[in-house]
């Protein structure tokens, strides 16, 4: 019986490779496989076979049938690719493709994103805070006198004022659009005390003519940390930490003294980027540890806290990263553009 | 600011060269922005001046700043010029009216001087940062300006009228004209402080001199003016008169009385030198007492905490000994003098800056790693990329638009009783709007693409919209989303699909919005608000075609503003994992001839008034128009959805719930059946 099933195998093997076209296919099929065919055939005659052989014949059986399956699917896949496809048009795989609809993030939501991702994972959550400010939070709050130039309405959009006679003066001084995002450091060191560690990220505005470098509106993302024993050690490293996180593994950062009324000491943040392929170092904005002017505005005993703020500039950060050349382009918002992101 | 480096290099013992210079300057706080060779091989040098540190605008104030932080040595010059006429005042004396914004004004007067040329070294000088030489008299005035950072002027004392000078405000509408070719009159306010003789201004004070009383190649008796003003006068009526002159800028930066004497004994000095004549003995002063220097104090141990780095006491007290603050260490405190020319320095924390400046930012280190405190996923932060994401899946791109718009482009989307918030600024003239709708800068944005070829847009943003409510401003963040609406037979149920995505993914599965007519808003035709169990949750509809015009659009344009970002504190919705139905859902569509004027809603109410417990869903299929139907009908298929959840539903049950669906619609709605 085995020698049997041997020669069938061989035969049927045989067989199935001089098989060239479907219609062989399927005489071959009914032949061997097929519910009157050689195999089927065989079956009754099992209960013939002595009680000692009957395992072997039947392993061997099941084999055979898997071996011939197994052939039989091989073959047809070959003949169906040979003769295309059974049915509907030939599918011609050249053709290009059929996009479905894709949308985009903007350029400035997509780095804003990217920004807040990275510091959050520093342990920053994001806070918000309007963009119709008054000169307290502006300003004064902020450690900017009364009289600094920064105050002048060639550099502010202060909002047009209610008739004066009617309107009583508010105690936050007159409403403006808010010149920086620091505004929002106010505001949560008013609410929350100590230990803080927030990132503010948003719209502000300046009165600036429009031209390559120049827009009215921009976006900044604000960090600030404050905690026990926070030092410049931890504000160099955490903008450092960002930078490698952000930029890549080359990236570096260099900080040079400069004057902001909200920070002391304060200085200027440049990183070293990649822009266009090669590693450039960038402006980016400014950073300082806390001025104590600050803790006093918002209640904090500056004795007992310190802490560093920093603001970086989106548009600056996008710009060189993705090769923008003018900050314009930025809020025409031309589809051809947005989607070159 | 330009800077010469031989020039710098006068007053520094071991000289710098150029990139020393500019690496220290940088290193200090003034970085470089530019270079350029000049003739006889020097180099300008354009530094970045900080806003407080007005005392380094000047050579001498660079090389202190180059001295302190190198350790070089500071060789300033030291006049001392001697009077050789009588008595000055016996030619002009000075009256002060204004004290507080001139605390101090002092005369000089040399006669029998000679205008001429001025020799090479001066004229090389002034070259080198790009000034203009003119003559021995006025370059030496610039020499100094330069030099020492103190603005001085000099009066022609020929042509001063009567015997003195007065410093006081301008009488309102006063004219004068100042120094320059071209100048015109201008007209003068109180709130300007002047220098004036018996007849009128003849300076404009710390901003300009006057052209009739101004210096001339004839000059030889000259009154010299050494003062100092008030910051914020002097920039009020330099901005106000449009003059910015070299002695504004510094004067806006603040001059310290105790400063005026030495810069102006530098100028006779040099006078004498250059020009010859005679000082008259005796200095016209007037204003109030210099104030002694100010003392300050720190603690090293507060200083090391702050900065985060070991420095020693002894190397605390030598950089501060070399920027001249003359330190003294008692027990745990550093106290100092503050140099008169440093009036930025008042706090302990100016000092510890100082310390830090000197110390460098680039001798911070920087750590591998940092502390976390790990806080759970923000909420607000993950719904506001949800939202984005789930849009730009649905072929929306975003924009960010500006928040200021043209006023007749805001008016349509004012809600009643609101009015629109205004900037005061007249560059913003033609768009002076805070804007009350995200929805007008979109359809610009859309128009915008349309000129440049771009078809089928779908447009949204999240961002602040501004309204007057009542006298007092309200800012709300939105998200508005606009999009062609390019199959018209669809009407607004794609914009409405949106609608519903959005709010399953911020409320979850089980929140369903109700969306009726309203005629409130006059930029939508039809419009719709949206309502989250009974809240308004915004706006939906067609743009109005008035509206649309505006923006020279002519397509249809559907658009939704939100009030979405609110709720994104709720995110995610919470869910739980429901089991599958077990037996199999039965469907029955029916096709119901109606008005054009029925709507969805009440079809809709009427099959579910039925109450047919197995009836799972009412589906709307399609609407159909056309001739078979008839004038002002159409054809609506809903198809009605039927499970059990314990067993499967017979045909004739089915069939028999579909039958009093059928019969509802007829008899409640007229519809007429089509088979």
């Amino acid at each position: 019986m085995l020698n049997e099933l041997d020669q069938l195998e061989t035969q049927a093997i045989g067989e199935l490779e001089a098989v060239g076209d479907a219609q062989a296919l399927e005489a071959w099929r009914v032949k061997y496989l097929g519910t009157k065919g050689r195999l089927k055939a065989i079956m009754p005659r099992i209960k013939d076979v002595s009680a000692s052989e009957k395992p072997a014949v039947g392993k061997r059986l099941n084999v055979l049938k898997q071996r011939l399956g197994a052939a039989f699917d091989e073959k047809t896949a070959i003949i169906e690719r040979q003769s295309g496809r059974q049915a509907g048009p030939m599918i011609d795989v050249t053709e290009p493709g059929l996009l479905c609809g894709q949308g985009r993030r903007h350029v400035i939501t997509r780095t804003i994103d990217e920004i807040t991702e990275v510091f959050a994972r520093m342990g920053f959550s994001v806070v918000y805070g309007p963009e119709i400010e008054d000169e307290w939070h502006n300003f004064d709050a902020l450690n900017i006198p009364k009289d600094h130039p920064a105050r002048d309405p060639i550099d502010n959009f202060y909002l047009e004022r209610p008739d004066p006679a009617s309107a009583p003066a508010r105690p936050g001084g007159g409403l403006m659009l808010r010149s920086q995002t620091s505004t929002v450091q106010i505001r949560t060191m008013a609410k929350v005390k100590p230990p803080l560690k927030v990132i503010s990220v948003g719209r502000v505005y300046r009165p600036d003519t429009h031209d390559a470098t120049h827009y009215s509106m921009f976006h900044q993302v604000e960090g600030l940390y404050v905690d026990h024993n926070v030092t410049m050690v931890d504000l160099k490293t955490t903008l450092f930490q960002f930078a490698r996180a952000y930029f890549g593994p080359e990236a570096e950062v260099r900080m040079r003294p400069s004057f902001f009324p909200f920070t002391e000491p304060s200085a200027e943040v440049d990183m070293k980027m990649k822009v266009k392929g090669q590693w450039q170092w960038v402006e980016l904005g400014g950073c300082g540890m806390v001025d104590p002017n600050v803790y006093e505005a918002v209640g904090y005993d500056p004795e007992e806290w310190t802490g560093f703020a920093f603001g970086l500039g989106i548009e600056r950060i996008a710009m060189r990263k993705y090769g923008i050349a003018d900050i314009r382009w930025l809020f025409e918002n031309d589809a051809r553009f947005l989607r070159q992101f | 600011m330009y800077a010469s480096v031989n020039w710098i290099n006068a007053y520094l013992d071991p000289p710098a060269s150029a990139d020393e210079q500019a690496e220290l300057l940088t290193r200090a706080g003034f970085p470089l922005e530019g270079r350029a060779d000049v003739d006889g091989g020097d180099v300008r040098q354009d530094f970045e001046m900080a806003s407080n540190r007005g005392d380094v605008g000047c050579h001498v104030g660079m090389a202190r700043e180059i001295a302190a932080i190198s350790g070089r040595t500071l060789k300033a010059p030291r006049p001392s010029p001697r009077p050789t006429a009588g008595p000055a005042d016996q030619f002009v004396t000075v009256i002060n009216k204004a004290p507080k914004l001139c605390p101090l004004y002092t005369g000089r007067v040399i006669r029998g001087l000679r205008v001429g040329p001025s020799p090479k070294w001066l004229t090389d000088r002034l070259l080198a940062i790009g000034q203009i030489p003119r003559n021995n008299l006025v370059d030496i005035a610039n020499f100094v300006l330069f030099e020492l950072g103190q603005p001085t002027h000099v009066f022609d004392l020929a042509k001063l009228s009567g015997a003195q000078i007065v410093i006081r405000m301008a009488k309102d509408g006063e004219s004068f004209l100042p120094i320059g070719e071209g100048a015109a009159h201008v007209k003068l306010t109180e709130q300007d402080l002047v220098i004036a003789d018996e007849r009128r201004a003849v300076a404009i004070a710390g901003v300009k001199g006057g052209a009739e009383t101004a210096v001339t190649e004839t000059t030889t008796d000259i009154l010299i003016e050494a003062a100092s003003f008030d910051p914020v006068t002097v920039r009020n009526s330099s901005r106000r008169l449009n003059i910015a002159s070299d002695s504004s800028y510094r004067f806006e930066r603040g001059v310290h009385p105790g400063q005026v004497d030495f810069a102006a004994e530098r100028l006779v000095e040099l006078i004498l030198e250059l020009c010859g004549g005679e000082l008259c003995e005796g200095v016209l002063a007037e204003g109030q007492p210099i104030p002694e220097p100010r003392t300050t104090s720190m603690r090293p141990d507060r200083c090391r905490a702050l900065l985060g780095i070991e420095i020693s006491n002894e190397q605390m007290l030598q950089w501060l000994d070399r920027l001249e603050f003359r330190p003294r260490l008692e027990g745990e405190i550093v106290h100092c003098v503050v140099p008169i020319y440093r009036l930025d320095i008042h706090r302990e924390i100016d000092l510890i800056e100082e310390v830090s400046r000197m110390s460098g930012h680039d001798t911070i280190p920087v750590t591998e790693t940092i502390e976390v405190r790990v806080a759970p996923p923000q909420a607000t932060e993950l719904a506001r990329q949800a939202v984005a994401n789930l849009l730009v899946g649905m072929d929306f791109v975003e924009t960010v638009t500006h928040s200021l718009l043209a006023e007749k482009l805001a008016e349509p989307f004012l809600p009643p009783g609101r009015s629109a918030l205004r900037v005061d600024d007249a560059r913003a003239k033609a768009e002076p709007v805070l804007r009350p709708s995200i929805v007008p800068s979109l359809l610009r944005v859309r128009a915008r693409n349309r000129d440049h070829g771009v078809k089928q847009l779908r447009l949204f943003e999240s961002a602040s919209t501004f309204v007057n409510a009542d006298d007092a401003h309200r800012e709300h963040v939105r998200l508005a989303i606009i999009t062609d609406m390019d199959r018209i037979d669809d009407g607004l149920r794609p914009i409405r699909g949106v609608v519903e995505r959005l709010a399953e993914l911020i409320f979850g599965h089980e929140a369903t919005i109700q969306v009726s007519p309203c005629n409130d808003a006059k930029w939508l035709d039809p419009g719709a608000v949206v309502r989250l169990n009974g809240d308004e949750i915004g706006r939906l509809g067609v743009v109005a075609p008035h509206v649309l015009r505006l923006f020279q659009l002519d397509e249809p344009i559907a658009a939704a503003e939100l009030e979405l970002p609110q709720f994104y504190d709720r995110y995610p919705p919470a869910t739980e994992a429901q089991a599958l139905p077990t037996f199999p859902r039965v469907e029955r569509d029916i096709s119901a001839i109606v008005s054009e004027q029925l709507r969805w809603e009440q079809l809709d109410n009427v099959v579910q008034k039925l109450k047919i417990d197995v009836l799972e869903a009412v589906e709307f299929v399609t609407t159909f128009r056309g001739k078979q139907i008839g004038q002002d009908r159409k054809s609506v298929t809903v198809r009605l959805r039927f499970r059990a959840p314990d067993r499967t539903l017979t045909t004739e049950e089915v069939d028999g719930h579909a039958a009093k669906v059928v019969a509802a619609i007829q008899s409640q709605l007229g519809a007429e059946i089509r088979e």
